[in-house]
């Protein structure tokens, strides 16, 4: 793993990396004295999708666009929730069982981190540029149909 | 004007990049052209996809109506990420 670009901004991070995320150590990266909950998110590649076997996913990236949408989703999140935030996406190769998109939140109770979390991820799928190039058993492909960001 | 646009996602069928030709006064002209392009190289499955996509530059989503067209441009699907 390598991190190809990163962000930081008043209590978040974000970032993308080459292959699969790293998910040891997560819950340091949100750790804070005054914060009694760290919620956690990992998204992992699975060996099946809509009745179809996969054996891995292939992500595109936009990464200048990409990190600017992360950026800005963490303000966005920050703002919204007390929470400290976590965000990183894969680029490239991710195997069925490694995580693909890992998320922490921490917050002085469970509620706001858990919402954060949650928020985080469905956002993220809907303004993120980063597609998806699944990968059959026989070496097939195919691109996932997604989201539009198109709003005329 | 020439514009180079740059394939993501399932774009990426076409190649990595690939140029078209024409007058283009808006951002909805260059929409124009490359689905003129799609049709002429016979990917009418991707007519529809563009019909989803936006535009962007390296830092900023384009929109149809925008008059500044960039020379290169990235042809963005719907996003699929996590």
């Amino acid at each position: 793993m390598s991190v190809l670009v990163e962000r930081n901004g008043a209590g978040w991070h974000c970032g993308l990396v080459e292959g699969p995320c790293p998910v040891v150590g997560l819950d340091a990266q949100v750790s804070d004295p005054a914060h009694g909950a760290i919620a956690q998110f990992l998204g992992v590649v699975r060996n099946h999708n809509e009745g179809l076997a996969a054996t891995a996913v292939d992500y595109d990236v936009h990464e200048s666009l990409a990190i600017q949408s992360l950026a800005e989703l963490c303000e966005e999140l920050c703002g919204r929730y007390p929470v400290r935030l976590f965000m990183q996406h894969s680029k490239g190769w991710v195997a069925v069982g490694e995580a693909s998109v890992v998320i922490a939140a921490s917050s002085a109770h469970r509620k706001d981190a858990l919402a954060a979390v949650s928020e985080a991820i469905d956002l993220l799928k809907v303004r993120v540029p980063i597609w998806k190039r699944e990968i059959a058993p026989d070496d097939s492909h195919r691109w996932l149909d997604g989201h539009s960001l198109r709003s005329e | 004007m020439a514009v180079t646009v740059h394939c993501l996602g399932v774009f990426r069928e076409l190649g990595d990049s690939f140029t078209v030709e024409a007058p283009m006064q808006s951002v909805a002209d260059l929409r124009a052209a490359c689905d003129a392009y799609l049709t002429a190289v016979g990917r009418h499955d991707l007519v529809s996809v563009l019909k989803r996509s936006v535009f962007a530059s390296d830092d900023l989503v384009l929109r149809d109506s925008d008059v500044e067209i960039p020379n290169a441009v990235s042809v963005l699907p719907p996003v699929a990420g996590g």
